[in-house]
């Protein structure tokens, strides 16, 4: 399946991962700017076809590159998952190592917004369920900004049984929740550990925390008691990643 | 210049665009009405919605002089140009920001402040604000040409706490970085390029945490004039975090010493 990128930033890391995936570029006008000039000069190079005035049938970006409308797309095959027994290799390599699992999250922006948080803390791999959950789509690919390309991922429909085997390859489950029993700072980041993080509205199933080896909270004390997905997995992950 | 290219034709009239417009989705009109700081002109309700949900909006618009009207769920979605109504559409006044002399006076040994210098993305805001309010934020202070204006997409990205985090706006980030210094605040820009870790930062004493614009960050001249930096740890390889992102596991950091600091005394 092809999509239809619209953040030159997400573009380049596909140009620089996998440039074969890059079926062609296009622009509405001659002269591209900022990051969409890097984008149309390194697919030039690549030999990857770059329309330049016709229809794009993208909307408007002018959030970026001095904030002057443009219209630009990049059409890419979608990234391949990896198989789950190649999401947990490198588990006893080089120390410790965190991966990740959402739990049937629903908007595809915190999905997007969790790869590039991921990318930035080294997570070894993702799980994603397969059902009820939002895809991969074009916005998750744009909001990740290029993490999509950096953090290997798998998707599953039976998310229990992969934490099982998570279990059975030597890694530690962390659930997060506003129940949990465990502060998340006394939690010993000095092992490998599978972070679980729930969905926007539910949180975690209740099989998905029975596979839990320790359940905790971010303590908070304001009145809305929970954070946005993406900031609680951010929030775990630099507490986990810390060096001291 | 981007307000310019935002207001080309029919753009203007999508939710968000003109700063004081609509709001939408039914936990951030009611929300908004509970807390009764951000004025609603008027207030529609999809003919779906519940009768019982109806009358919980009715008792409290009433006491407020709002009156409640029906129409059919494409009508709102005609007048705010979105599907995400959940059959709750209000229209209200420009977002009433709160004097900073009188925000600035709310002063104690661990206030924690929050200041953005451009931060032009209204989900982004929305984020932030929301991070705010978890973690006790004292009060917000927006400021910058360019900084994104409180509207409906920034209520609803911020789950409401738009109506409960204290929010005012600065025409010069400077001036209120060198008064907060001097009344014994410590100022740290939050930043990307080469920070100091937050961790072996004291953050238990009064904090205020400068946050940039997503392109270019924290303008040079509040940057000369903070205490100092401060970043978060990187493990991998992406250049940067969102900058909501960010600011919240700032937030959580500051949150996380000072209840280590209570717990010790």
């Amino acid at each position: 399946m092809t999509l239809e990128l619209k953040n030159p930033h997400s573009l380049l890391a596909v140009l620089e991962t996998r440039p074969g995936d890059v079926a062609e570029i296009r622009l509405s006008g001659r002269s591209p700017r900022g990051a969409w000039e890097e984008v149309a000069t390194k697919a030039g190079g690549l030999k990857i076809p770059v329309h330049v005035g016709g229809p794009v049938g993208g909307r408007r970006d002018r959030s970026r590159d001095g904030g002057r409308s443009q219209v630009a797309v990049g059409v890419v095959r979608e990234r391949s998952g990896v198989g789950l027994a190649e999401l947990w290799t490198g588990i006893n390599e080089d120390g410790r190592g965190i991966w990740l699992a959402l739990d049937r999250l629903q908007d595809p922006h915190n999905v997007g917004a969790i790869f590039r948080t991921a990318a930035f803390f080294g997570v070894r791999g993702i799980l994603l369920t397969k059902n009820q959950s939002a895809p991969l789509s074009g916005t998750a690919y744009d909001v990740a900004s290029g993490g999509l390309e950096h953090v290997p991922f798998t998707i599953v429909s039976n998310l229990a049984r992969a934490l099982q085997q998570a279990r059975d390859a030597g890694l530690w489950v962390l659930g997060t929740s506003e129940r949990g029993t465990q502060d998340l700072d006394e939690v010993d980041h000095e092992r490998n550990w599978l972070v679980v993080i729930g969905s926007e509205e539910r949180g975690l199933r209740r099989l998905t925390l029975e596979h839990c080896d320790v359940v905790s909270r971010v303590s908070a004390r304001g009145a809305i008691a929970s954070l946005n997905a993406s900031v609680a997995t951010a929030v775990v992950l630099s507490t986990l990643c810390r060096s001291g | 210049m981007v307000e310019r290219s935002a207001s080309g034709k029919g753009s203007s009239r999508r939710p968000g665009n003109r700063a004081g417009d609509w709001i939408w989705g039914r936990r951030v009109v009611v929300e908004t009405l509970r807390a009764g700081r951000w004025p609603i002109r008027d207030l529609w309700l999809a003919d779906r919605v519940e009768v019982g949900e109806v009358a919980e909006v009715k008792r409290l618009a009433e006491p407020l002089g709002i009156d409640v009207q029906i129409a059919g769920s494409d009508a709102l979605r005609q007048r705010c140009h979105t599907s995400e109504h959940q059959g709750y559409l209000a229209r209200v006044g420009l977002f009433p920001f709160e004097n900073l002399e009188t925000l600035m006076e709310t002063s104690s040994t661990s206030s924690l402040w929050l200041l953005l210098d451009s931060v032009q993305d209204p989900h982004n805001l929305g984020g932030i604000l929301r991070a705010a309010e978890v973690f006790g934020v004292d009060g917000v202070v927006v400021s910058g040409r360019n900084h994104a204006p409180v509207n409906g997409h920034v209520a609803r990205s911020s789950a409401g706490a738009v109506n409960h985090v204290r929010i005012a706006r600065s025409d010069n980030l400077v001036s209120l970085v060198m008064q907060l210094r001097r009344q014994g605040v410590k100022v740290v820009a939050a930043m990307a390029d080469d920070p100091v870790a937050a961790r072996t930062q004291d953050l238990v004493g009064s904090t205020a945490l400068v946050v940039g614009n997503e392109g270019h960050g924290v303008e040079d001249d509040v940057l000369a004039v903070c205490d100092g930096k401060i970043g978060i740890e990187q493990a991998g390889h992406t250049e940067s975090l969102n900058v909501a992102v960010a600011t919240g596991v700032l937030l959580y950091e500051v949150d996380r010493q000072r209840r280590e600091q209570e717990s010790r005394s």
